[in-house]
């Protein structure tokens, strides 16, 4: 399991609406949407110190197969990181 | 703003002291040979003024019904025979030849509301000689830090004080992260003002803004955010919209932080400001290691499924609106009248609509885009 940790850019403004959420990157001046699920994950990048930590509270949430959550959850976080939303620490 | 009728074009027209530090300048600009284009004519005042000091030939562009009343205007005067009217968007538009000057008023509110800079420098690109003269020519912003608890509480605290049958204070935090119009009436400078983002308007390609400064506090006080402003250079001219300045249509912007900050003189606060061109404003403020960001952004004006639309790799699939558009642009050929396209889309797309009057406008509206 990936044991990287995350941490938001600082340059990243985030808004959620309705459940999902938009992001305002300031040096792209790119707008990004994340679903319920990325929602979810943008929040957890808050609290959790690395990516087990937010699959075993998003486990706890979701009645989901757990390589299947790890998977989504590292495909996320490896985009979020190549549009430089978030670096790793 | 909106400037369809006369009501909304006489906030400019009787601002006397924008109309005099802009007939100093044409002025100047103006000789017998010039041939000027007055960009966003409203009802005329400005093309006058050339034509008055001497102007050969003067095009006034302007995509609003205004240009009509404009022509009433100006048909009475001496000068009718050098006019031409040109009803558009300057973008969509041709001009008979190169013009010597550009007068434009397409400086928003703290310069770069309405985005009208960019069309600007769009008719400067086609259409000016390359000894012409842009009036106004150049720009900068300003900021100051404010205390200004009047407009604060009708504009922000409001949401959360106001003694109403429902609690309303959810929505402070996003009158928060609005630029809001105000005036200097019952503020006080707490720093004074600095300049940034200066602006050539011969150079410029962007209307945009990234800026980072300090200001520093020369007043005890609460900060309730920023004041911003801007001036212009015309020719020799100057003119400040600032709150120590004389009146102008234009005001000062009061850009809110969500928890007003106490400072003391000698305190700094570190500013950074972000306004990509057509985008959401951002406004960041760090003091005593505390940092607050608020942006226009943060009242979203763009939806999850809104962006999923515009991304690259999306395949949209057309609605029913889609449909009836499609049919009246195929009816669009010279051939058929309104009444003709009118009925083909009742009889085809009717049902998509909530009635006559909805469906009628759709294809007004659709004419009015998509013919001559």
């Amino acid at each position: 399991m990936n044991q990287a940790s995350y941490s938001k850019s600082p340059d990243v403004i985030a808004q959620p609406i309705g459940g999902e959420t938009v992001l305002l990157d300031l040096n792209s001046e790119v707008y990004f949407g994340l679903d319920e699920t990325g929602s979810r994950i943008w929040q957890l990048l808050d609290t959790c110190t690395d990516v087990t930590d937010i699959v075993s509270n998003m486990a706890e949430e979701y009645d989901v197969n757990v390589t299947r959550l790890t998977e989504d959850v590292n495909a996320l976080l490896v985009s979020l990181e190549s549009k430089g939303l978030i670096a790793r620490t | 703003m909106s400037y369809t009728s006369v009501t909304e074009q006489g906030n400019m027209v009787f601002d006397d002291h924008r109309n005099g530090v802009y007939e100093e300048a044409i002025k100047r600009a103006v000789t017998p040979d010039s041939v000027v284009l007055d960009l966003g004519a409203g009802l005329g005042l400005h093309a006058f003024l050339a034509a008055r000091h001497g102007a050969r030939q003067v095009y006034l562009v302007e995509p609003e019904n205004i240009i009509h009343r404009a022509s009433e205007v100006l048909s009475q005067t001496p000068q009718s025979s050098k006019f031409s009217y040109l009803q558009g968007s300057i973008e969509d538009l041709d001009l008979p030849e190169p013009v010597d000057v550009i007068i434009s008023v397409f400086t928003g509110n703290f310069l770069l509301l309405e985005d009208l800079l960019p069309s600007l420098f769009s008719a400067r690109d086609r259409f000016l000689k390359a000894d012409g003269i842009l009036v106004p020519h150049a720009a900068k912003m300003h900021a100051a830090l404010i205390s200004h608890p009047d407009a604060y509480g009708n504009l922000v605290d409001k949401w959360a004080t106001a003694d109403l049958c429902l609690d309303l204070t959810p929505v402070r935090k996003y009158a928060a992260n609005e630029l809001h119009m105000t005036t200097n009436q019952g503020s006080v400078m707490l720093s004074k003002p600095v300049s940034f983002n200066s602006l050539d308007f011969y150079k410029a390609d962007r209307a945009d803004c990234n800026a980072e400064f300090s200001l520093t506090a020369d007043l005890a006080g609460v900060c309730h955010g920023l004041m911003g402003w801007f001036s212009i250079s015309l020719a020799d001219q100057q003119l400040s919209t600032g709150p120590a300045d004389p009146q102008t249509h234009w005001h000062p912007l009061l850009l809110p932080i969500e928890t007003p900050i106490t400072v003391e003189p000698g305190d700094t606060v570190s500013v950074q400001l972000n306004r990509p061109q057509f985008g959401d404003w951002t406004w960041t403020l760090a003091h005593k290691g505390q940092i607050q960001r608020q942006s226009t952004f943060r009242n979203l004006k763009i939806t999850p499924a809104q962006l999923l639309r515009r991304d690259n790799n999306h395949a949209p699939v057309a609605n029913h609106r889609a449909g009836a558009l499609s049919t009246i642009l195929s009816l669009i050929d010279g051939q058929h009248s309104t009444a003709e396209i009118l009925e083909a889309v009742t009889r085809q797309h009717g049902k998509h609509f909530k009635d006559e009057t909805q469906l009628r406008d759709f294809v007004h509206h659709a004419l009015d885009s998509y013919t001559r």
